[in-house]
């Protein structure tokens, strides 16, 4: 049996040469298959990272502060809006007599308005608010009844049936300054917080063109042009208990309608009860909420918001046992004067809203959808005739929704080429009478304090669409209010239309 | 013959060692583990100065609350006065923000920015990029005077701010130096530098100081600097709605 010869050591490491060559090879190889492009540092980071770390402890507290549960002092904050605009109206711009140059309604738009607001926590558990707004000219005008005389003949057949009352008015001025909140905060032993006073009360999940919950509630309209503003609450009690360890919460609410017989401005009979309870599991957010007023209609709530990643969703169902509102008949007639109206207190109505959006904050992009349906529409008349009602039948105006169906868009897109410039659009429809409206916009900001915008708005359906009837500017909204002129004026824009507003923002901002 | 045999073995071994590298799992996990709190509750100040160019630079000054072990944390404005007592209640992926000028909460799941830096309000909570995303490939390399390994993340769900994330991490230590954050379609989107400045608490290191750099508007970035940091447990109430309601 032959013994393997042993090689010199030299010849050793030649052999192995080509195996170690062939292994750092393999290597090599697998490395590169697994390094990132561009996976070196720049010499800038470099740089930063060229020095000996420093490593600190921890302040050893056991408590950390809550500094924005105490202010030392009153904070007082506010914000001024001020612009210089101008706008152009055409009334039937698709009618074929369009005249860029010869608009219907011009119409300069200087405002100025503000508001300031006190915040006061002279301890964390007891807190003031209070939020005051005002407008130029500061003063407002309000029309009051000076004299009523009885009228047996009717110079008017047939707007007004006889016998009917002529009457005189008067005018008087008032500072237009108004206290849109004014409320306190407390807690019991850190786990029921509750607030008492004028305050908003934004209880539902939906903060787009159609807030069904928050309409509850709420004293003001929503902004089409600003949907998550504020909305102006009642003098309200509010009461939050948060479940500990959980995201359980439930609120209770009550409030507080002024009556308007000034004897006796508040009555047990009209206080607004409502409690909601909150749930969250996975990615969605669920509350059930009932209503109960003894002088209301009952209702109950079902409200979910949901999302994943930079999609999100959220709905609002209301049943609702009742309805305040005075539905038209009109009887088989055109004739107005032989129409009637009747609230329907023994029958169930359902509204409901579904809406979603997606955020894109890297790319500064925001877009949202937002369906509505009305369940107490006014299902015999047109929009034109629902207002014509409602001008001479003023008390039974209401703020629902006319129609059925309802839909909403919007599209946002800041930082566009440069910081400073901004486009969106929004625009909202009546699914019913297919009319609606069109507002798109682009704004470029000087400075932090002033900007420039131009918007337009577009109206569009059929003649005695909802959304045309105000026109494109509004301009019929003025006509519509007069109410104390004989005969009243009905006039009404019956197509589509266009307005143009040129708007400077001139030192407006917060503080 | 049998030497041959032995030598391919060995060569085949050692690529395949050097293939396999570190185990770069452990190390993602490592990574999320410094800065996870467990079961004590984690408060600190973070200091926010954005620059952008043509503009003063604007600080903001943000108060946290975490509680790791259930995945919550709380962001409450403290500067500037104008937004003071917003807030930020984050649970898994779910996000309520609550604007004391209108009293509204809103609930998402959207990973906005704070004010108008570059800072998510994801960037807060603790680190789950072993949960998050799975490695795609990886490398060594050298940042400053340090050695480091560079990993590239691909997301495994689309609840993530970024689909491709490329870290780099300090060797001797599980703490990342570097943070490249891609868009979908793979355009660089944000460079965070986590400056080797630490706050040591708990056994574990903080950054002290993060430089967050807007890749898509040159010239714009944020600077993080924490201060007041303190661990130790908080109360429930701190994560709830009712307590960012308490700002208002």
């Amino acid at each position: 049996m032959n013994m393997p010869r042993l090689s010199p050591p030299e010849n050793r490491k030649l052999r192995w040469l080509p195996v170690a060559l062939m292994g750092a090879f393999l290597a090599l190889g697998a490395a590169t298959a697994q390094t990132p492009a561009g996976g070196t540092a720049s010499s800038g980071d470099d740089e930063l990272f060229g020095s000996e770390e420093v490593t600190q402890a921890a302040v050893p507290e056991a408590k950390p502060k809550n500094d924005f549960l105490k202010y030392d002092l009153v904070k007082v904050g506010g914000s001024i809006s001020s612009s210089l605009g101008g706008s152009a109206g055409w009334d039937d711009p698709w009618g074929g007599s369009f005249d860029l140059f010869a608009p219907d309604s011009t119409r300069l738009t200087p405002a100025l308005s503000g508001k300031v607001t006190l915040v006061a926590k002279p301890v964390e558990d007891f807190g003031v608010n209070a939020d005051f707004r005002f407008s130029y000219p500061f003063v407002s005008s309000a029309t009051y009844l000076s004299g009523a005389t009885y009228k047996a003949d009717n110079p008017y057949t047939p707007l007004l049936v006889d016998p009917y009352v002529s009457t005189t008015s008067g005018t008087i001025s008032a500072p237009n300054i108004s206290i849109r909140s004014f409320y306190s905060k407390f807690s019991f032993k850190d786990s029921l917080f509750m607030s008492f006073g004028k305050q908003p009360i934004a209880w539902g999940v939906s903060k787009g063109f159609f807030q069904p919950a928050d309409d509850i509630f709420a004293l003001s309209s929503v902004d089409f042009s600003d949907t998550a503003a504020e909305r102006e609450g009642p003098l309200a009690f509010k009461a939050m208990y948060s479940v500990p360890r959980t995201m359980t919460n439930f609120y209770f609410l009550a409030g507080f309608p002024q009556s308007t017989n000034t004897s006796d401005p508040y009555k047990f009979e009209d206080v607004r009860l409502a409690l909601k309870a909150e749930f969250s599991f996975g990615n969605t957010e669920l509350a059930l909420a009932g209503f109960y007023g003894k002088n209301d209609n009952p209702r109950a709530i079902l409200m979910a918001t949901t999302g994943t990643g930079d999609f999100n969703f959220y709905g609002e169902a209301i049943a609702k046992y009742g309805s305040e509102r005075y539905f038209i008949a009109k009887n088989g007639s055109t004739n107005a004067s032989l129409w009637t109206s009747a609230q329907k207190t023994e029958d169930f109505f359902f509204t409901g809203t579904l809406g979603g959006f997606y955020t894109n904050s890297d790319s500064n992009i925001t877009i949202s959808a937002q369906v509505l349906y009305n369940g107490e529409s006014q299902g015999e008349v047109s929009a034109q005739e629902a207002y014509s009602w409602y001008l001479l039948h003023s008390s039974e105006a209401d703020r629902s929704r006319l129609s059925p169906w309802y839909a909403g868009i919007t599209f946002s897109k800041s930082k566009l080429f440069t910081d400073d410039l901004s486009v969106s659009l929004y625009g909202v429809t009546n699914l019913s009478d297919l009319s609606g409206m069109i507002v798109p916009s682009i704004s470029y900001a000087f400075t932090d304090y002033s900007n420039v915008k131009l918007s337009a708005n577009f109206t569009f359906g059929a003649a005695e669409g909802e959304f045309l009837i105000n026109g494109p500017d509004n301009r019929y909204i003025a006509t519509h209010s007069v109410l104390t002129s004989l005969p009243p004026v009905l006039a009404f824009d019956t197509t589509p239309g266009a307005a143009v507003s040129l708007t400077f923002t001139l030192g407006a901002g917060s503080f | 013959m049998k030497r041959i045999a032995i030598a391919l073995f060995l060569a085949a071994s050692a690529s395949l060692l050097a293939a396999a590298g570190p185990d770069f799992k452990s190390m993602l996990k490592a990574v999320d583990e410094m800065g996870d709190f467990g079961k004590q509750d984690f408060s600190a100040v973070y200091s926010i100065v954005t620059e952008k160019p043509g503009e003063n630079p604007s600080t903001t000054e943000i108060q946290i609350y975490r509680r790791d072990v259930q995945n919550q944390f709380v962001i409450l404005i403290n500067k500037p006065e104008k937004q003071k007592g917003q807030g930020y209640l984050k649970i898994d992926d779910n996000v309520w923000f609550f604007d004391p000028e209108s009293g509204n909460f809103s609930h998402s799941t959207i990973k906005e920015n704070i004010q108008n830096s570059q800072a998510k309000n994801s960037d807060f909570k603790k680190h789950t990029f072993s949960e998050d995303y799975e490695i795609s490939s990886t490398a060594a390399g050298k940042l400053g005077a340090f050695e480091t390994w560079i990993l590239d993340l691909k997301a495994r769900t689309n609840e993530v701010s970024y689909q491709h994330v490329r870290l780099t991490i300090r060797k001797d230590k599980s703490v990342p130096l570097k943070e490249e954050d891609y868009s979908v379609s793979e355009k660089l989107m944000r460079t965070v530098l986590y400056l080797p400045t630490y706050v040591e608490a708990a056994g574990k290191l903080i950054p002290a100081k993060i430089k967050m750099i807007d890749e898509l508007n040159k010239g714009e970035q944020s600077v993080l600097t924490i201060s007041n940091v303190r661990v130790g447990a908080l109360p429930d109430s701190n994560f709830t709605k009712a307590f960012l309601s308490r700002a208002q």
